[in-house]
């Protein structure tokens, strides 16, 4: 079953006076429990396309179907509201609210749905569990290992059980032995039925997904 | 409702994790506050105090004093009201109950044994506490035959009883008035702590306005004023106007000339009061709005460079899920909650500082809820108003840059 369906999509950019095409005619699909790896150099157009499958930009034209619903004709609110459903995000930065202890960054999307709810705190213990940092959920982002906040990150894209989880570069802060432990955790979730799409330009780490999809130049090499 | 909570939640934790921000935020309105509750307090205690004076003054009551307010102002003398004038109104008009001559002098010398001092001596009648609903306090009130028959008795105010008597009770005691006019204590008036403009009524001295007339004034024709209590029910501009016609027509003033008398009633003396304090008021206020603008911009400021040093933050509450409303509700609630912080503080500030006014200057102050209210009223919306620019910029902001 198709978890992600692109048909013709393009972006343009305007940059200064000049148009600039990031995304020229892309089309691709993403099976549902998919570990999709999206490789290209820098300016390839693969951050844009991470974009939009993340339901952060807007196609200039073209359709996105995500989880059946078509999302390149939705509102910022609408888009939010799918972001925060079906999408979970993991960046090379981490982007942990610094000033907020790992058990409160992991809640924080969980501020954002309309319904309350009394078992988050339980479910957030649960996520850090499965990252293998409960002992640190009262600690801040700044008394932990890089590794260590990066799984805070993937803990904070589980909590509400998202279909699909986004990682940029997700080691590019990381050694290596840290990035495989971070691999693992993924490759885990992913074995769990967790869609997980990784934009890397490491060979080694679109090594762990089982498909591999090259954009070079706002286009899908061989496709 | 939930995201509402939660937004609330996330702008309470964020003034308490920017602290630097917060403080500066919370002083600068604070102050501005804290000059608006003085300003606030002192209207209300001007005019708490012009209220209780007209009080004092009573109701129902006009004075007349002789002489029309530009003579009054250049100090010439007030020669225009005589006893005639009192038997006349008294006369002319049923529905004045009370119509009660007062002449004036001040700086007498007073004593009792070798006990010497300096007082106001009033020259009156029977009538004299009554008419400005003035009880006395010890003794009793002069009497109708004392003041008929121009007996040495008089009735002291607080100030003269305690100066020459001390502790002691001045009843039945003769004071020597002007070193050669005896008089026997009759009473003594209520203590009337209020001071108008600087004058203690409580210093005084009243005896019977023929003593008065014959052996401290040698015999002058004109008294000081004249104090009226009218009839309860009937419009007292309406008893004034028709008043002032009676004097003007006894005066045999032609059309064309100015009053040789003034009436003066409790509506008169709340609006002099509250001009007195309301030149001070206005150059407060105008400092204390302005104060609470300044800080208005320097919340506007500081919010803005907080949304761009937060840009990270609002990228990523915005990828996991949050609308660009909440990101402006928690921006703008952040800074009505620390105004509203600085308006508490304020108000705190203010009344202590408020305390201190009084030891420099006589400045009634009164404190009431509306002080508070005024206070934490302006203070919020000094928050909401230059919270909305910050707020928007930071609702504005693309999560895609804010995430790169």
């Amino acid at each position: 079953m198709k978890l992600i369906e692109l048909r013709h999509l393009r972006k343009q950019f305007i940059a200064g006076d000049v148009m600039v095409d990031a995304l020229k005619d892309v089309s691709l699909t993403v099976e549902r429990g998919a570990f999709t790896a999206i490789m290209g150099a820098s300016g390839s157009g693969k951050t844009t396309l991470m974009n939009i499958i993340g339901c952060l930009d807007t196609p200039t034209s073209g359709t996105y179907i995500l989880n059946g619903m078509d999302v390149s004709t939705m509102d910022d609110d609408q888009l939010s509201a799918v972001r925060n459903k079906t999408i979970g995000f993991v960046f090379q930065n981490f982007f942990l609210l610094h000033y907020a202890t790992v058990l409160e960054n992991v809640l924080l999307p969980t501020l954002y749905v309309d319904t309350l709810r009394h078992d988050l705190k339980d479910k957030a213990m649960e996520m850090l569990q499965i990252v293998g940092l409960k002992d640190r959920a009262l600690f801040k982002p700044r008394q932990l290992s890089g590794g260590q906040q990066q799984r805070t990150a993937i803990a904070r894209a589980l909590i509400n059980d998202p279909d699909l989880i986004i990682c940029d570069e997700p080691t590019g802060q990381l050694d290596s032995n840290t990035a495989s432990e971070i691999m693992k955790i993924l490759t885990k979730l992913n074995e769990k039925g967790k869609t997980i799409i990784v934009v890397t330009h490491d060979a080694n780490i679109a090594a762990y997904a089982g498909s591999t999809i090259v954009i070079k130049d706002g286009l899908i090499e061989g496709g | 409702m939930a995201r509402l909570i939660n937004n609330i939640r996330s702008a309470a934790y964020a003034v308490a994790s920017f602290k630097l921000r917060s403080a500066f935020c919370l002083f600068s309105v604070a102050l501005g506050i804290a000059s608006i509750t003085v300003i606030v307090a002192s209207v209300e205690g001007a005019y708490k105090k012009a209220y209780d004076f007209a009080e004092m003054f009573g109701p129902e009551t006009v004075l007349v004093f002789g002489g029309s307010e530009e003579q009054r102002a250049n100090g010439e003398k007030m020669k225009a009201l005589t006893l005639g004038d009192i038997k006349a109104i008294g006369e002319a008009f049923p529905t004045a109950t009370l119509v009660v001559p007062i002449a004036m002098r001040g700086g007498v010398a007073v004593s009792y044994l070798n006990v010497k001092s300096q007082t106001l001596i009033i020259g009156s009648t029977e009538d004299y506490a009554r008419s400005w609903a003035w009880p006395v306090e010890q003794g009793v009130d002069l009497s109708p035959e004392d003041a008929a028959f121009g007996r040495g008795v008089c009735l002291l105010g607080q100030q003269v009883a305690s100066t020459l008597f001390k502790d002691t009770s001045p009843i039945g005691k003769t004071v020597l008035v002007n070193t050669k006019i005896p008089c026997r204590v009759t009473g003594v008036l209520a203590d009337r702590s209020a001071s108008v403009a600087g004058i203690n009524l409580n210093d005084r001295i009243i005896m019977p306005i023929g003593v008065m007339m014959r052996k401290l004034m040698n015999d002058a024709k004109y008294i000081s004023a004249i104090k009226i209590k009218y009839q309860h029910g009937r419009p007292l501009m309406r008893s004034i106007a028709e008043l002032r016609l009676f004097l003007r027509d006894r005066h045999q003033l032609q059309e064309g000339q100015s009053d040789d008398f003034t009436i003066i009633s409790p509506e008169e003396i709340i609006k002099f009061l509250a001009a007195l304090t309301g030149s001070l008021v206005v150059s407060l206020g105008v400092s204390g709005i302005v104060s609470l603008i300044v800080s208005g911009f320097v919340l506007a400021n500081l919010f803005l460079l907080s949304v761009k040093e937060r840009t990270q933050e609002i990228g990523i509450r915005r990828a996991v899920g949050a609308k660009k409303r909440d990101i402006f509700q928690q921006f703008i609630i952040e800074s009505a909650l620390l105004t509203s912080a600085g308006g508490v503080l304020g108000f705190i500030l203010g009344y202590g500082g408020s305390k201190l006014l009084p030891l420099i200057a006589d400045f009634p102050m009164y404190f009431s809820w509306k002080a508070f209210v005024i206070g934490l009223t302006l203070s919020i919306a000094t928050g909401l108003i230059f919270g909305v620019a910050p707020a928007r910029a930071a609702a504005n902001l693309n999560p895609i840059e804010a995430v790169r």
